[in-house]
């Protein structure tokens, strides 16, 4: 499930426009919709890069997808981290690509736990195991799959960029 | 006749830069009269009760007669365009001694007033504004009042009302009809009636129904619906849709990679 070099390609053409949007998932980062599914009318993004490669782009997040979870994405989410961005927790399914920076990935059973703690001012001194918290790291260029049966959060510093495909 | 366009865009403090940069490379791009252009942002107006309005700017197009001392031509125009013809053309058009030039929005929604009137839709669309800022005075009230209006509505609508809302014949001495390829919204003709569509229909209008202009035909390109436009600014509380004409927003993204390298 490493991401293809057009995939690569799309996403990095981003940088060419600088223009970023806002997403609900990651508040006050700068972020970029591809696609998301909608009950009325699904939305694709409209970048000539992303247009020319259109059905390598779904083809690629709908097979990781269907062998996974046997299902299709959601949404499809590009999000760097600026000097105040969050990442709410969620408790879906997602495939994140960590596009620059090593990247920290809580996960615990229970979401709320990773609500109360999405500021932690000292990682090291952090009480992981008490609180039901598995702390991870996402390295720059790999994945992580995850499943809706643990909450997870990125916690990103500034500069670091995912690219996020949540499936449920 | 002035020798400069005296331009005055609309925008946000800074989420549309990408959008103003676009705009700005094609209005220089095309123009053949020097440029004069203020930015109308929320930081340059403090203390405006913005309540009732849609974008960041709306109602500062109406601080404009005032910005210009009630004297001269000025041009206003939301920062959510692209320029494809020389905007001089625009600036020179003859007023035939009225206050405004303005487009025809046939779909403009007059709201009860209106049908109880008569008229349920359409009228003047003031996204692209020309002025006779001396002329205007009568129908823009002193800034102070501009400033502070705490109705339930947008300012706008007072403005409009005092031309003649909704009542076309009214405005015949005080408001000349701009081409309407200078506001195409989204790339549709704004004055023209969809076809088949009663305007009596609170419903909106099938987007395959309305007049289409093909790329070369458009004058001044409005993206006006927040949740088509392809930068999506973070103010806009619209979900995101994907614009209906992929020739313009190929078009969009292209300038924009032009804007940006310069």
């Amino acid at each position: 499930m490493q991401l293809t070099k057009n995939i690569k390609y799309i996403v990095n053409s981003l940088h060419d426009y600088g223009v970023w949007q806002h997403e609900q998932m990651f508040p006050w980062m700068d972020s970029f919709a591809f696609f998301k599914q909608d009950s009325q009318e699904n939305y694709y993004t409209s970048t000539p890069e992303y247009l020319d490669h259109k059905e390598e782009f779904h083809n690629f997040f709908e097979k990781s997808g269907q062998k996974l979870w046997n299902c299709s994405p959601i949404e499809i989410l590009y999000a760097k981290q600026t000097d105040k961005g969050l990442h709410v927790p969620q408790k879906n399914s997602a495939i994140i690509w960590a596009l620059k920076g090593d990247i920290k990935l809580l996960v615990c059973e229970n979401r709320d736990r990773l609500l109360y703690t999405m500021a932690i001012h000292d990682y090291n001194l952090f009480n992981w195991k008490n609180r039901k918290i598995s702390p991870n790291i996402i390295k720059e260029g790999e994945f992580f799959v995850i499943g809706n049966l643990h909450a997870h959060a990125l916690h990103m510093e500034e500069g670091q960029e995912v690219l996020y495909a949540r499936y449920s | 006749m002035q020798d400069t366009v005296k331009l005055f865009i609309g925008t946000s403090d800074n989420h549309d830069d990408l959008a103003q940069k676009v705009y700005l490379y094609t209005l220089f791009k095309n123009a053949s009269m020097p440029l004069d252009i203020v930015f109308l942002r929320p930081k340059d107006f403090p203390g405006w009760n913005r309540k009732t309005w849609g974008t960041p700017f709306t109602c500062y197009r109406y601080a404009v007669p005032h910005l210009m001392g009630y004297k001269g031509k000025a041009l206003y125009t939301d920062v959510d365009m692209v320029n494809f013809r020389d905007i001089a053309a625009l600036y020179k058009t003859d007023l035939e001694g009225k206050a405004f030039g303005m487009v025809w929005d046939a779909l403009q929604d007059n709201g009860k007033e209106g049908a109880k009137a008569g008229n349920p839709r359409g009228f003047w669309c003031d996204s692209v504004l020309l002025i006779d800022c001396e002329k205007a005075q009568e129908f823009v009230d002193p800034i102070d009042k501009v400033i502070k209006w705490d109705k339930n509505y947008s300012y706008k609508w007072e403005v409009m009302r005092k031309l003649g809302s909704p009542h076309k014949e009214k405005t015949h001495n005080l408001v000349h009809m701009l081409d309407a390829r200078w506001n195409s919204f989204d790339g549709t003709n704004p004055a023209a009636i969809p076809r088949g569509f009663d305007l009596w229909s609170k419903e909106n209008p099938r987007w395959e129904d309305k007049e289409h202009l093909e790329l070369d035909m458009i004058w001044q390109l409005h993206l006006t619906s927040l949740s088509y436009q392809p930068w999506h600014p973070k103010y806009t509380p619209h979900a995101k849709a994907t614009h209906p004409r992929p020739d313009l927003m190929r078009e969009w993204w292209r300038l924009a990679k032009i804007a940006n390298s310069l």
